[in-house]
């Protein structure tokens, strides 16, 4: 057996969380599993944050998970930016949950890697690489795009979440 | 509240909804299979990369 983890979103005033996420789509609306068909960015506005965690529902007879890294691949539209409260160096601990915001946001200030990061860049109990040995939750991954005036419709990536599992 | 973002079943605290079995994923949340159809992939690569930790 080996760990289960699940991705889980929490959004609203009141904190709905909505576990084990289907996708991470970015949107003009404060939900999970967002249709951006619907809820479509306009240019030069920002999404809603994203108030993401991972999820160790069963360590499955592993001592434990860590090292939890998260990254984008492929390319924004235009001059927009990813941003996010996730990274290497200067972490600011646990982010403690506010409602979702489509204003800039005051968490996600650094530029989401396009990489995978070479250590932890999202913590558990606030700090980078530490062990998680019980089920619950990380640390709050925060992240937004912000768009730019001239960008142009339709850009598709891929966020990465990745954990080690230490047997 | 806690919803299922796979079935998208409401339930009022995560105690039971980790007791519950997703008609989409065919397992409860607490089984490898709720991460998806690549679940043994994931967590045989999660595995590995921790193997190279517990060595150092």
């Amino acid at each position: 057996m080996a760990a289960t983890v699940t991705i889980d979103e929490s959004n609203g005033a009141g904190e709905t969380v909505t576990a084990n996420i289907t996708n991470s789509n970015m949107g003009s609306n404060d939900s999970a599993n967002l249709n951006t068909t619907t809820y479509p960015i306009v240019a030069g506005e920002n999404s809603f944050e994203k108030w993401q965690r991972f999820n160790c529902t069963n360590l499955g007879g592993s001592s434990a998970i860590t090292n939890f890294k998260v990254w984008r691949t492929t390319a924004l539209s235009g001059s927009d930016t990813h941003l996010t409260n996730a990274r290497t160096t200067s972490y600011a601990g646990a982010a403690t949950y506010t409602t979702p915001t489509a204003s800039a946001s005051s968490v996600a200030t650094q530029t989401m890697p396009t990489s995978e990061p070479a250590s932890a860049n999202l913590g558990y109990g606030g700090t980078l690489g530490a062990n998680q040995t019980t089920t619950g939750y990380s640390d709050y991954l925060v992240h937004q795009i912000q768009t730019n005036a001239a960008t142009t419709a339709g850009a598709s990536c891929t966020m990465n979440y990745q954990y080690d599992e230490i047997a | 509240m806690i919803i299922c973002g796979q079935c998208n079943k409401e339930y009022a605290s995560e105690k039971s909804y980790l007791k519950h079995r997703c008609p989409i994923t065919g397992a409860k949340p607490t089984e490898g299979r709720a991460m998806g159809v690549f679940s043994e992939r994931i967590q045989a690569k999660a595995l590995a990369r921790g193997q190279k930790i517990a060595k150092k």
